[in-house]
């Protein structure tokens, strides 16, 4: 088992007295792929942006966040400045709105890259066309003088990735990278993600609501509901025998073209009602508005479950294999 | 739907006929210079009532431009649209109102497609009363609501009390209310949570079996579509390039691009 | 860009030529016959026709249009009808005196506007401090006579440090002109200032809260790189096409600080030209200030223009 990059411990994101991420526990080893899984307000955008430090105005993150020894939560804004590209960096969604539309892409890169201080045997100009080329970015130079709007979705976000990967991150955060551009072009942008991750040697925090994403590209995989991991654990396992009952149902619900061609006319099951508001979380277990297997039990908060190599927070988890 | 007997001939209900669209984009500010791009070329298609019909293609494939000419959003710069055997261009002003009826659409983004000052209850209303429909309003209302899975009481609800599910399945009331003859949904449910978007498809599962009425879905995503209708029609870069029941097409893809949609839906 | 700055030049000279038809118009219909304006009471009919045959006024409206014009562009003001000197003399006194009391102001307007501007933008983007905003909003709404006044009764009168009036030339003894030029300067420097300080004050919030600013310091941008370098830059478009407005409220207060301060300048010639109902010369000087306006926002649209780059690129 390799060395643990980032260990998150009883972590929180708050404003005041609402809480969009609540007491997670998770760790980050070296060169993990880990994906995280949720609908939309589950806290996973905020979870990602807590640890660059980027919180939006008037949130805080409590608790235990160390990456490489060194405890995030805490951290001055100065220190932050220091690590932010060169330990932590991220990939955002919307690929329009997170580049500057008044600089071109080079100079945009080039940022990025100065700002490392990497004692590098190659110069900027050197090191952009092997970068470019890692992005599968066709004519690179061209590409360079554009300014983003007039590059495609794909290109931008794989701009981005560039970005990211330019101060030889140790981590790298990729918030929904993928949800702005279509299932084609989606395939592309992973690639790339994947395989500069893997160069630069890096962990990758994948976050996006589409299953099949984390199942193709990552090994560990965590299912946030109401700012809680509900199930955590290697995606194999998760994967194909799902303990918790929201994870079932999300994967129930997931329609992917194989089972379309095996059972061609199979009703797609669903999960009832919506996840509550932050500021409405019932207490107890989060899910049991929406739970069929929920009782009397379940009115108090479940605690992580150990079983196997994952994490369950169900009272009622059905057998206990793996 | 491509068919030629007589038959389905019959029962058609909107073709189109080689129509081929282009953007003119002008250019403000420096100089004022229209570019022409080409957003769809010869396009043909004939729905009849009954049909499912599913549209897909990577982003930029000319599949909303097609719906846009289908519902008469858009006019062609060539080729020929016809409802029920008449021109959109030369029609009279009554027939019109009964295409305007007959072909509804329902938008990506359902947020922005409410008037957020009106009880939903009221916008649901504003079609019948626009469109000149008889009966008892409320009545259709309500069985709309029922229809799409929501309840009744929806209608005191402004638009900023619904989710996104929810206030999608209102969008798609207010284009049922009318009783079209076609349903276009673009990209309904890509806006939309997992677990909600298993909802609306449901949903647009059940309307297919609606015999008196023809359900177009678009979507870049291949397995929603195929889930959900019984034809598909996959686009690619501005023109249909294969077309078939959803088996054929995804047993025996034709063409390349069907072969990279089907590629690209990547499985749990 | 060449074609770009045609465009603008010939939309310059549309308005050249509506404003001065306005202009041309408004004086005849509002002034009347300016041969009688100018006689005042003294006019006979006799009288009357003298002058006008003198000044031209005799000749069909559209003609009389045309050389107005044709004079306008080839420099030829006309002569002050009472003081007999040639209207161009007046005014190689009385421009330096404005230009000098616009550019006072603009940099007292500027050295208040960037950096109140900023300052209150990093609070405001940071969810915080109105106080800033509430002063802006004093200084846009309070009124030049009274700043002024307020002004040359302390500095001037009370501590006796400054002027309160009056002008000396360039070419006398500049440091007497710069002393005369510190209170005007500052009376008509802190309105524009304010109006400064809320533009900016907006586009800087506007930037900040994009995405593309959480994009570079996600990359290791400080906050206050990310503002000099993606924040001022990128709000300086915006705050570029309100440069024009800017303008408008500075020769506005132009002439009501010259007229409070005792300054020569172009509008106390128009007061004093309005005042001995010389309405040709009133006309003549209303119309520079007119290309005046018109010049600066021309070189607005051009600054817009190399500023935003992406105009550029085809
Ligand atoms: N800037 C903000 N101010 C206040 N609340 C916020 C802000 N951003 C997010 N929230 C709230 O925090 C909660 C978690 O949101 P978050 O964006 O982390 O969800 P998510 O899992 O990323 O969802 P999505 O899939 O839609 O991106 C939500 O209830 C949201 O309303
Ligand atoms: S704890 Fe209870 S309510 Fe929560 S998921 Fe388990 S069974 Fe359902
Ligand atoms: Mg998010």
């Amino acid at each position: 088992m390799s060395k643990d990059l980032l260990t998150v411990k009883n972590y929180s994101v708050s404003s005041g007295s609402i809480s969009a991420v609540r007491q997670v526990d998770f760790k980050v080893s070296e060169n993990e792929k880990l994906g995280i899984v949720g609908e939309s307000g589950a806290g996973k955008s905020m979870l990602g942006l807590s640890l660059m430090g980027l919180l939006p105005f008037g949130w805080e993150s409590t608790g235990s966040a160390e990456l490489a020894g060194r405890e995030l939560v805490s951290m001055s804004e100065k220190d932050l400045v220091g690590i932010r590209g060169r330990d932590i960096s991220m990939v955002f969604q919307d690929s329009l709105s997170a580049l500057n539309p008044m600089k071109k892409i080079g100079k945009q890169l080039e940022f990025a890259f100065k700002h490392a201080e990497v004692s590098r045997s190659e110069s900027f100009d050197e090191y952009i066309l092997t970068l470019m080329h890692s992005l599968k970015i066709d004519d690179p130079e061209l590409s360079l003088q554009k300014y983003p709007h007039q590059l495609s979705g794909g290109q931008r976000q794989r701009i981005l990735i560039g970005m990211a990967v330019a101060c030889n991150p140790r981590l790298i955060v990729a918030d929904e990278p993928t949800t702005s551009v279509d299932s084609v072009i989606q395939r592309d942008v992973l690639d790339v993600l994947i395989s500069n991750v893997s160069r630069l040697g890096a962990s990758l925090v994948l976050i996006t609501h589409d299953l099949a994403v984390v199942s193709n590209y990552c090994e560990k995989i965590i299912v946030m509901y109401a700012g809680k991991i509900v199930e955590s654990g290697p995606v194999v396992s998760v994967m194909g025998n799902p303990k918790h009952p929201y994870t079932k149902a999300l994967i129930g619900s997931h329609i992917s073209l194989k089972h379309i061609k095996s059972g061609m006319s199979k009703r797609l099951p669903v999960i009832p009602g919506m996840m509550p508001a932050i500021q409405a979380i019932p207490t107890g277990c989060a899910f049991k508005t929406r739970c069929g297997s929920a009782t009397a039990a379940c009115e108090v908060q479940p605690p992580n479950f150990l079983v196997g190599e994952r994490t369950v927070s169900c009272w009622h988890i059905e057998d206990q294999s793996e | 739907m491509s068919k030629q007997d007589s038959a389905t001939e019959s029962k058609a209900i909107l073709i189109v006929e080689n129509a081929s669209y282009e953007y003119r984009a002008v250019r403000k500010k420096l100089i004022s210079r229209a570019v022409r791009q080409s957003a769809l070329g010869n396009a043909s298609m004939t729905i009849s009532s009954g049909d499912a019909i599913g549209i897909v293609g990577s982003s930029g494939a000319g599949k909303t431009t097609f719906a846009r000419i289908l519902s008469g959003q858009l006019v062609p710069s060539s080729g020929v649209v016809s409802y029920l055997g008449t021109d959109l261009q030369q029609m009279s002003n009554e027939n019109e109102l009964g295409f305007r009826r007959g072909v509804q659409y329902v938008f990506q983004n359902p947020r922005a497609s409410f008037d957020p000052r009106l009880k939903l209850g009221d916008s649901l209303l504003e079609p019948l009363k626009s469109l000149k429909i008889l009966g008892n309003h409320q009545n259709i209302i309500d069985q709309t609501l029922i229809k799409v899975g929501l309840d009744i009481s929806m209608i005191d609800r402004f638009s900023h009390e619904l989710s996104g599910g929810q206030l999608q399945r209102m969008a798609i009331a207010r284009a049922l209310v009318v009783k079209p003859k076609v349903l276009i949904a673009d990209e309904p449910s890509s806006s939309l949570d997992v677990s909600v978007r298993a909802q609306i498809l449901n949903l647009f599962k059940d309307l297919t079996d609606d015999e008196d009425m023809a359900l177009i879905l678009i979507a870049h995503d291949l397995a929603a579509v195929a889930y959900t209708t019984k034809q598909i029609v996959v686009f690619s870069a501005g023109g249909i390039v294969e077309q078939g029941s959803v088996s054929e097409v995804l047993v025996a893809p034709k063409h390349k691009a069907t072969a990279d949609l089907i590629d690209a839906s990547i499985g749990i | 860009m060449s074609i770009f700055l045609f465009r603008r030049f010939l939309a310059f000279l549309v308005a050249f030529f509506l404003t001065s038809i306005l202009i041309f118009v408004l004086v005849r219909v509002i002034g009347g016959n300016p041969a009688t304006t100018l006689l005042g009471e003294y006019s006979t009919p006799e009288a009357v026709r003298e002058i006008e045959i003198q000044l031209g006024l005799d000749r069909p409206i559209v003609i009389q249009y045309f050389e107005w014009i044709i004079n306008l562009c080839s420099g030829d003001l006309g002569t002050s009808f009472r003081s007999g000197l040639e209207v161009n003399y007046l005014l190689a006194s009385a421009i330096p005196v404005s230009i000098s009391l616009s550019i006072g102001a603009l940099i007292v307007a500027v050295l208040i506007g960037f950096p109140l501007g900023i300052i209150s933008a990093v609070k405001s983007y940071r969810g915080s401090g109105t106080a800033l905003d509430f002063f802006s909003q004093i200084g846009v709404a309070m009124p030049i006579f009274w700043s002024g006044a307020l002004l040359s009764m302390f500095f001037g009168v009370r501590l006796g440090l400054l002027p309160t009036g009056g002008w000396v030339g360039w070419s006398e003894n500049y440091a007497q002109s710069l002393r005369h030029l510190v209170l005007p300067s500052i009376a008509l420097g802190i309105g524009i200032g304010s109006v400064i300080t809320r533009f900016v004050r907006t586009a800087v919030v506007e930037v900040m809260r994009q995405d593309y600013v959480r994009t570079g310091r996600a990359f290791g941008m400080s906050e206050y790189r990310a503002l000099f370098s993606i924040g001022l830059r990128n709000a300086s478009l915006p705050i570029v096409t309100v440069l024009g407005n800017i303008v408008s409220h500075l020769v506005g207060g132009t002439v009501i600080t010259e007229t409070l301060f005792s300054m020569p300048g172009l509008s106390r010639m128009i007061l004093d030209n309005v005042i001995s109902r010389d309405i040709l010369v009133v006309q003549n000087l209303v119309m520079i200030i007119v290309v005046y306006i018109l010049i600066v926002n021309f070189i607005v649209d051009i600054s817009y223009f190399s500023l935003d780059k992406r105009l550029r690129v085809k």
